[in-house]
């Protein structure tokens, strides 16, 4: 368990403002408690001072998570994000996607949104946004970049990709064991 | 008398009956088994009698094994024999039975850059005799190795040819010529070695440019980059970074020189002081940007109409300089003129920039 550096807390951030925009500073300076990003087996965990030190005590081989996991390096050196992170994303988002019931089932087995599955899409979203995407009743199911901005998604064929999915709750049962 | 012949008899009848029994354990007749002599090895293909092996397993198994081994003495025993020291030894047939390897078979040998290249020709070795008549030793020498034919230890004078210098120790010359084959001949022994194994960027291969035969891989050039990055009086500390475009081939090869420089990475401590880690964090996020694209097609459409206006405005500005020239003197005409031709372009630029903004920015106000 490391800190990051400061070319990799720019990489993370890079992804963290893509969602929930200058909502990422409020996950540095919370009110409640001391909040820090630790490395570790180059997966970047978001957890309490008090914890950090509580796990630090485990040795590396031994310590498997702790926190929550906000995403992972991958071997180029790219910072992903992963649907653990979900849970501090939906809340600050800035950009959202809503599905129509009938969506939510293609999507969470890891299919992109069409046009025909939108519900509803947060006003003046841009191209290639970072958005969250929640079900009709509001449950956050996972998150993407739009493909068309609002206003062409307005004028999009029903089966025209809306939405590049990235990540879905429905990988809690299918990448169970490499997330 | 008769008694004891008697009994002579009667023991000598039963010593042979003894015999005769001993021989009958020893004698063993069997089909259906497979002898490989070679290696001492007797496969019985006999099924087992189930209905003993039920009942008296240990003993039935122990006596088949006893009778099998019998038998597989009496075949070696009817080997020729031989006494080496005192004691007779049956002379083994080679084996017959395959026996699998007890290590994989040995990977054929990575081919030399020589042995490539005489493939490609179709060069093929050509078996030489070791020995060669020397006419003037009179006698057959070896053609290398020690006492070899044409060695330049028989040679006792060496003449200097006439575009050297007439001191020159040619003896040393050769010697020189010796160690520096011998050099090229290890160099290219390591490079064989070094290109089977596939390394590359180590010791073995120069860090320097090649001579332009092979062309230098993306990761050579890289380490020649790295190192001479560092090659400076500061190990590299003031030297000139790669533009903004090449960001990530500068931080591959900031890492490198930083490698072989001989620096070791460094990481924050995990227990700092949180605050300062918060500041940190801060700071960074400051630097990126917060994701408020700016909108393209918006701001194009701002700025051409900015430009339409100020064009019209310099067209009502225009015909008022006109009306100035006609008062004024030359110098103010000219000066005019000059200052209309600038708004002329200027307004060009702006019919230009309002056919894109209006093109780009239709679906807009669509919304």
């Amino acid at each position: 368990m490391r800190p990051l550096t400061d070319e990799e807390m720019k990489q993370v951030f890079g992804k963290l403002v893509k969602y929930i925009g200058e909502n990422t500073s409020l996950l540095i300076n919370r009110s409640d408690d001391t909040y820090c990003f630790r490395l570790h087996k180059n997966r970047v965990y978001y957890c309490s001072e008090k914890l950090m030190k509580k796990a630090a005590s485990i040795s590396r081989e031994n310590l498997i998570s702790f926190g929550s996991c906000f995403g992972k390096f991958t071997s180029s050196q790219k910072f992903r994000l992963t649907i653990t992170a979900l849970d501090y994303l939906a809340p600050y988002a800035k950009f959202k996607v809503w599905l129509k019931p009938s969506a939510e089932q293609s999507f969470l087995y890891g299919n992109h949104v069409l046009k025909s599955g939108l519900g509803r899409i947060t006003e003046n979203t841009p191209q290639y946004q970072g958005v969250v995407v929640f079900s009709m009743s509001e449950v956050p199911l996972g998150f993407g970049t739009t493909a068309k901005s609002t206003s062409d998604c307005r004028r999009a064929d029903p089966m025209t990709i809306v939405c590049f999915h990235q990540a879905d709750i429905g990988e809690y049962l299918r990448d169970e064991d490499i997330l | 008398m008769a008694a004891i012949d008697c009994n002579i008899g009667s023991i000598l009848e039963q010593i042979e009956e003894k015999e005769k029994e001993a021989l009958k354990s020893v004698q063993i007749e069997k089909e259906l088994v497979d002898l490989d002599l070679g290696l001492c090895l007797m496969v019985d293909n006999n099924p087992l009698d189930s209905n003993e092996l039920r009942s008296k397993k240990e003993d039935y198994l122990l006596n088949l094994a006893k009778t099998n081994g019998q038998f597989l003495m009496n075949n070696l025993a009817d080997l020729e024999t031989e006494t080496v020291e005192g004691y007779t030894c049956v002379k083994l047939p080679a084996g017959k039975t395959p026996i699998p390897r007890a290590l994989p078979i040995p990977k054929p040998k990575p081919p030399t850059k020589w042995e490539t290249y005489a493939k490609e020709k179709g060069i093929q070795h050509k078996k030489r005799e070791k020995l060669v008549w020397d006419d003037v030793a009179k006698q057959w020498k070896p053609r290398y190795g020690y006492n070899r034919i044409n060695s330049t230890k028989d040679q006792w004078v060496v003449e200097v040819p006439q575009n050297k210098d007439e001191n020159t120790d040619m003896f040393e010359e050769i010697q020189e010529a010796k160690r520096e084959k011998v050099a090229k001949n290890e160099f290219q022994r390591l490079r064989n070695i070094a290109r089977a194994n596939k390394i590359k960027g180590s010791s073995l291969t120069p860090v320097l440019p090649k001579d332009g035969k092979e062309k230098e891989t993306r990761d050579e050039v890289m380490n020649a980059a790295a190192v001479a990055r560092v090659s400076t009086a500061s190990l590299g500390k003031f030297d000139r970074k790669l533009p903004n475009g090449l960001d990530k081939i500068e931080a591959k090869l900031s890492s490198k020189a930083a490698k072989a420089s001989g620096k070791k990475r460094k990481f924050e401590s995990n227990f700092d002081n949180i605050d300062k880690e918060k500041k940190r964090y801060s700071d960074i996020l400051n630097k990126i940007d917060k994701g408020d694209k700016i909108d393209g097609n918006k701001a194009l459409s701002i700025i051409t109409q900015k430009k339409i206006n100020a064009a019209v405005k310099s067209d009502n500005e225009k015909t008022k300089g006109k009306d100035r020239k006609s008062k004024k003197g030359k110098k103010a005409g000219k000066r005019v003129s000059f200052h209309n031709r600038s708004q002329q372009k200027k307004k060009q630029m702006g019919s230009k920039g309002g056919f894109k903004g209006k093109s780009k920015g239709g679906p807009r106000k669509g919304k």
